[in-house]
């Protein structure tokens, strides 16, 4: 409050109309540091890490690491952060970009000794998608696997299990994908009126 | 002693089962039947754009001389959220408490705007002459196929407690279906679990009849766009009655069962067996044998088995030993991320909870912080406690289901009855606070839907008396008892490292050492304000598990009395986010993703939102606690054991079979 207060006294008396923009301006800036200081006190090193070897971008909310990498590190990057004691590995999905035609493939990851979340996405080419399988390091990422494999049609290199896991005896494309439309599909199966 | 003790109090006390005709505990409160008023009715059509089930149809009616529109519901597919009530500007539509819709035709659940203008009356049905014997005996001994289809199910559950008692009818549960007379569809029917139905009703003696509960079965539903759902029973089997609500209360379902006993005595048999498995694709999927070994054998555990839940799992056996189990799941997959991309941020508040029916609230409470988190809103006080209360108020009713649940795995029934009908009490202050039993639809983007009622605060203090008491009559009856323990006990470990290897979390991982709990790892709402004990215990065994369940209801009693004394004053919504914009039913969320994280009765709940600055979702993941939990931990954790033990081991980890297949 008072940071805006000082602001806005300044801004009324020499310069009235820049009053709005350098209010949010400043209202941004500082609202950013703080929160960085928070995170970057606790896993500076991994971020620094991340950023020099893998070429990662990363954005923060809270206790939620947003991370970002090329698909050729993917693998890598789940060992490393593993290593850093990012121990449990909560899920691994996807979200179809289908306008640009890629797959964003995450998983998330939790750190219990630094209480602190992570989200690491990659992006892979729509056609044939493949990434690597987290299965050897993470025992439960195979189920995972398994499940946006039957949803969204993404292979994961070396998951053992890849079957169908929830829909039984499905024959069209995988129904999570953007341009599979549940509604238009059920009027085709069931007709207009059931 | 105590187990005398027990018996004593059983012996003296006062019954926990309602009179029938239900004396109801129906409160002013609770969502049922609309009530539409045509005088104050401006027909915007507000109520039609923004049901999210396309239950409502403005129809013109000629009235007073002029022609105007008016709303006309379809009950079976109405899911009563009450959208339509909180949008109509002008107050005209309603609702009334009244729950009693049962029918023996769907089409008589279409209300036209008079039919709804009427207030709602109650017929209640005159016995008829008995027509012999045979229909005499066969109507007073209903033994009905426990399979659990659906969320609906629910409801059938205080009908197996002492509550409401469905043996006084001389019904019964029946595990296998050449034994039973009655299928009992719980709810929405996905294609897979249609093809084991079909194949449970072929089965069935004749005369068979068929009981649907819910919407889903009817006309689709809540799902009526899911990929994976039947949209109409009667198309595959022939239905006899049909119970609408979602899910229906207990009394209704009550109602059903005495139609039906009437029916039956005046002659009635149902109707004629004809199932359509459209041209062989209905059929079961032909079973792989994977066992090479002439020394070791297989068997499923499930789908239809007293204790398995809508859920399957594959065992190999080396004698009595299990050697390797393989999940199935996937009967009860509805595509619920896929559904939530088609409807507007403000409708997906009302299927949201919908996941997992056993604790709604916490997916609730999920779902609306993390869009409050991508919205930036700044939730008012008062809406935070009241949030808590619902939240662990859910949690205490899910554990007591799971202690139930867990008594009928063991083979000590009388666990079951009596902590299924104390969760009644429970259910009963959920009903007061938000106007629903089991889908409460409170919160909204903002904050929440109604006030405390004026005596809110006495009644949880007498329900949370009556429920330490009861605790204690629970460690006299079954935590102490030596049978109960030796069952229990050493059965299923968890070592410290396997969970969190395999991601155990919640009540599981608690009772093998780890001290996780959202509530005080990532304070969300007003915990981090709450003075509250983490539950956690070192042997990680079966015992250990449902131990723990019990400390975390005697904590939450104690949270609940304490939120109550402490809720603070101040606005229940919050309109504005901080940004400026306001949040309404239509509005749009702006770009950007959120991860939200909550402590539900299972576990740790995740979900994953990315907006893309519509007013729909453009992705939501929703990380279940038993996707981890049962499909991946569970079947490690049973190899060793003995087949007997599967059961206990299954619910010890408290499973949730609709959450993790979504």
């Amino acid at each position: 409050m008072f940071f805006d207060f000082e602001f806005c006294v300044f801004t009324v008396v020499c310069w009235k109309s820049f009053y709005l923009i350098l209010c949010i301006c400043n209202y941004c800036l500082f609202n950013i540091t703080e929160r960085e200081g928070v995170i970057l006190n606790n896993s500076i090193d991994i971020l620094k890490d991340l950023k020099s070897k893998f070429n990662a971008e990363y954005t923060f909310q809270d206790k939620f690491l947003f991370i970002k990498i090329p698909d050729i590190h993917y693998y890598t990057v789940a060992k490393n952060l593993k290593a850093r004691g990012f121990k449990r590995l909560l899920t691994v999905s996807a979200i179809d970009w289908l306008e640009r035609g890629k797959f964003e493939v995450y998983f998330l990851l939790y750190n219990p000794s630094e209480n602190l979340y992570a989200k690491v996405s990659t992006e892979i080419p729509r056609k044939e998608p493949k990434i690597q399988s987290l299965s050897d390091l993470w025992e439960n990422s195979a189920m995972h696997e398994r499940e946006t494999w039957e949803l969204f049609g993404i292979v994961f290199e070396g998951n053992l299990i890849l079957k169908p896991l929830l829909l039984e005896a499905w024959r069209d494309i995988p129904p999570f994908r953007k341009d599979f439309n549940s509604r238009e599909y059920v009027e085709k199966v069931y007709g207009k009126k059931w | 002693m105590g187990l005398l003790n027990a018996e004593f109090k059983m012996l003296t006390g006062k019954p926990i089962t309602f009179n029938f005709p239900p004396e109801a505990p129906l409160t002013d409160v609770f969502r049922g039947r609309h009530i539409l008023d045509m005088d104050k009715c401006v027909g915007c059509g507000l109520c039609e754009k923004i049901c999210p089930n396309l239950a409502i149809t403005m129809v013109e009616v000629e009235r007073k001389g002029k022609k105007a529109f008016y709303p006309q519901i379809d009950y079976s597919k109405c899911c009563f959220c009450g959208l339509c009530v909180d949008i109509c500007p002008r107050e005209a539509l309603k609702f009334s408490n009244f729950p009693f819709l049962v029918v023996f035709n769907r089409d008589n659940l279409v209300y036209s705007p008079e039919k709804l203008s009427e207030p709602p009356k109650l017929e209640h049905p005159t016995p008829p002459k008995i027509k012999g014997i045979r229909n005499w005996a066969l109507s007073w001994s209903l033994w009905v196929n426990n399979y659990f289809t659906g969320c609906c199910f629910i409801e059938a559950i205080p009908w197996v407690s002492s509550g409401f008692d469905m043996e006084r009818f001389g019904m019964l549960a029946k595990g296998s279906p050449r034994h039973s007379d009655v299928l009992l569809i719980g709810g929405y029917v996905t294609v897979k679990t249609l093809r084991r139905i079909i194949r449970i009703y072929e089965q069935m003696p004749r005369p068979k009849f068929v009981v649907t509960l819910g919407c889903c079965p009817l006309n689709g539903g809540t799902y009526w766009d899911s990929y994976n759902t039947i949209k109409n029973l009667e198309k595959y089997i022939p239905v006899d009655i049909m119970v609408a609500g979602c899910p229906p209360r207990p009394e209704p379902i009550g109602l059903a069962v005495v139609l039906a006993m009437h029916a039956i005595q005046s002659g009635y048999m149902g109707k004629e067996e004809e199932v359509n498995k459209e041209n062989g694709l209905l059929n079961l999927p032909p079973y792989e044998e994977e066992v090479k070994d002439p020394e070791e054998y297989s068997i499923p555990f499930g789908p239809q088995h007293p204790a398995s839940g809508n859920f399957d799992v594959y065992f190999k056996l080396e004698g009595e030993n299990i050697k390797s189990a393989r999940p199935n799941p996937g009967y009860l997959h509805r595509g619920f991320e896929k559904l939530m991309e088609y409807r507007t941020w403000w409708q997906n508040i009302m299927i949201v909870q919908r996941v997992c029916v056993l604790d709604g609230a916490s997916y609730e409470l999920g779902y609306i912080e993390a869009v409050e988190k991508l919205a930036d809103v700044d939730i008012p006080k008062r809406a935070k406690y009241l949030r808590m209360i619902q939240a662990e108020l859910s949690r205490i009713q899910s554990h007591l289901i799971n202690l139930g649940i867990l008594g009928a795995s063991v083979g000590f029934d009388t666990v079951t009855r009596i902590a299924w009908g104390d969760r009644e009490k429970t259910l009963l202050l959920l009903e007061k606070l938000t106007g629903g039993r089991i889908y409460h639809v409170y919160n909204i983007p903002g904050g929440v839907r109604r006030d405390v009622p004026s005596n809110f605060k006495d009644d949880v203090k007498e329900t949370v008396k009556y429920m330490l008491k009861r605790l204690e009559f629970y460690d006299d009856l079954c935590y102490d008892n030596p049978l109960f323990k030796a069952r229990t006990k050493d059965v299923g470990k968890i070592s410290k490292d396997t969970a969190i290897d395999l991601d155990v979390t919640g009540p599981n991982a608690r009772a093998s050492g780890i001290n996780l709990d959202l509530r005080r790892t990532m304070p969300y709402e007003a915990y981090d304000e709450l003075d509250f004990n983490v539950i956690t215990l070192d042997d990680g065994d079966a015992y250990a598990r449902m131990l723990c369940r019990r400390k975390e209801i005697e904590e939450s009693l104690y949270m609940v009395e304490n939120l109550v004394e402490k809720i603070p004053e101040g606005k229940l919504v919050e309109k504005t986010s901080r940004k400026g914009f306001m949040l309404s039913p239509f509005s749009p969320i702006p770009k950007g993703e959120a991860i939200h994280c909550v402590e539900s009765a299972r576990g740790e709940l995740c979900f994953h939102l990315v907006s893309n600055g519509e007013n729909k979702p453009y992705r939501v993941k929703i990380r279940g606690p038993t996707f981890d939990n049962i499909l991946v931990a569970m079947p490690k954790i049973l190899e060793g054991h003995k087949l007997a033990d599967i059961p206990v081991i299954y619910w010890s980890m408290d499973n949730c079979p609709a959450d993790h297949d979504r």
